[in-house]
């Protein structure tokens, strides 16, 4: 085939290259480059944390039991929109917005808990400038990190709202129940790393 | 995947799954293994949970070969930044900051 010919098969209108719709494959390419962000930042993290030499233990910092509720929460959410968007491939209108309910409701909980787990670290002292426990750079990129993840779920409740609100509406697309729960997946997707690489390790 | 009596079955056992490995995560924290074995375990047990979520909660095991290669190379790109910089780059800082000190006195 032509070079030509290749670019009429594809681009001449009306075809998709991946089989999917031009929202979902945008929403696919925002999710790669939204990962290297968020490597970027837990790169920077790992290598300024080896640098400094007196990062503090983070089980005397956090209460582990709470951060593993807050990802229990956060995967339990992503379950929950999974089901909706199955409910809305198998056209169960209803049933997908009951679920994307409960991925609201488990999104408010989350950052919820995120906001009084900031409360406690600022009350204990951690700041921008300094923290009692050891370099600056642990607040600072505690703030940045989980800061920058805490926008992205917001980000994602919003989203969510206006599909649930829309479906309530009577204006619903299966898509878009999808394209809004690829992102869910991602927001739980980048907890799976900042919980291991800045809680655990 | 799913039978269509129970259509939401398999996105709850996949949920038991990402559960089970987080608490083994965290029992592997509190184990006290060397730092750099529990480094890599746990970015093992990481590298689990993010494969399933992406391959089934996002549906990408089922999509078209070029999305997939796509998304992974991508992903995998990110990888290599995230598990090969740190330790080489972090550790060659630290080491020039020791040496500035003993320098200056």
């Amino acid at each position: 085939m032509s070079q030509t010919a290749i670019a009429q098969a594809d681009w001449g209108g009306g075809a998709s290259p991946f089989g999917v719709t031009w929202q979902k494959m945008m929403m696919w390419f925002f999710i790669v480059t939204d990962a290297l962000l968020f490597a970027g930042l837990l790169v920077s993290y790992g290598v300024v944390r080896i640098a400094t030499g007196d990062w503090p233990t983070q089980s005397e910092v956090f209460s582990l039991t709470y951060i593993a509720t807050m990802t229990f929460v956060l995967i339990t959410s992503s379950a929950t929109m999974a089901c909706g968007v199955k409910a809305a491939e198998l056209g169960r209108p209803q049933t997908a917005a009951k679920f994307v309910w409960l991925t609201i409701l488990g999104g408010f909980i989350f950052l919820g808990m995120q906001a009084y787990e900031w409360t406690v670290f600022i009350g204990d002292g951690g700041g921008i400038t300094g923290n009692p426990w050891g370099s600056p750079t642990f607040s600072q990129f505690f703030f940045i990190i989980t800061g920058f993840h805490g926008f992205h779920v917001l980000t994602g409740v919003i989203v969510l709202l206006v599909v649930a609100i829309r479906a309530a509406m009577g204006r619903y697309s299966p898509a878009g129940v999808e394209n809004a729960g690829l992102y869910w997946h991602f927001v739980d997707l980048v907890w799976v790393f900042v919980f291991a690489l800045f809680y655990l390790v | 995947m799913s039978s269509d009596a129970h259509p939401y079955r398999f996105y709850w056992l996949l949920w038991v799954v990402l559960l089970a490995v987080t608490l083994l995560m965290i029992a592997i924290e509190g184990a006290n293994l060397p730092a750099a074995l529990a480094v890599v375990v746990l970015l093992f047990g990481s590298a689990i949970k993010a494969t399933l979520i992406i391959f089934y909660y996002m549906h990408l095991k089922f999509e078209h070969m070029g999305l997939i290669m796509t998304v992974l190379v991508g992903l995998f790109v990110t990888a290599i930044l995230m598990f090969v910089l740190p330790a080489y780059d972090g550790s060659h800082i630290l080491e020039s900051f020791q040496s500035l000190k003993e320098y200056s006195g």
